[in-house]
């Protein structure tokens, strides 16, 4: 879901905005899964 | 394409540093070179087929039908066909950048691009088929089932945000 070796051309495809965006929320995406199968496991 | 002598800086800095720590530690040659050739052989079978997947979707499948099957008013039924669209392809995420570009650029909503590439990132098929065989059937469906759940109300979080600019 993150990729930081790809995100120059992530940036360059999709804007800065929306690249920073989507990293973003994924890594927050990926801590609260890993939280929810902590709990659910 | 402005900046292509500056765009080489990175790769000869790099390729710098790799010289002085190849020479530095012999037994990192080996390693070092088989990679290398992986990535390469990856990019030279992969570029082409991207290149040709790109130029296929943008000769044969119209703007409308991206946007009525992928567009603002396509509601759940276009979040599921993102969905879909990004687990059936395997392939490194770079290729799916310039993919989802074409299909933004033919009127995907930006919910709906953010599904795509977050499906192929994390909800590969033949990538869940590894992951029962060796964590189990409770954990494949639960993770699927809470990166679905998050990935869609996080797509309309940044469809949001995106659209406030």
């Amino acid at each position: 879901m993150i990729g930081v070796v790809t995100l120059p051309l992530e940036i360059k495809e999709l804007g800065g905005r929306f690249a920073a965006l989507r990293n973003g929320t994924s890594f927050a995406a990926a801590l609260a899964i890993s939280l929810l199968m902590g709990l659910v496991i | 394409m402005k900046m292509k002598t500056r765009q080489w800086v990175p790769v000869i800095i790099l390729g710098l540093i790799s010289a002085v720590l190849l020479y530095l530690q012999p037994y990192a040659r080996a390693p070092f070179g088989s990679t290398v050739l992986d990535y390469t052989m990856e990019l030279i079978v992969v570029l082409p087929a991207v290149l040709l997947l790109m130029g296929l979707l943008s000769l044969f499948i119209s703007n409308e039908f991206i946007s009525a099957h992928l567009g603002s008013e396509s509601g759940l039924k276009g979040m599921a066909v993102a969905f879909l669209l990004g687990t059936l392809p395997t392939g490194p995420v770079y290729m799916a950048f310039p993919i989802a570009r074409t299909l933004r650029d033919k009127g995907a909503r930006v919910a709906n691009v953010y599904i795509f590439l977050s499906a192929w990132a994390c909800i590969k098929i033949p990538q869940e088929l590894v992951e029962l065989r060796f964590l189990g059937l409770e954990f494949m469906a639960y993770r699927l089932l809470f990166t679905i759940i998050m990935v869609a109300f996080l797509s309309l979080v940044v469809e949001k945000i995106e659209h406030a600019f």
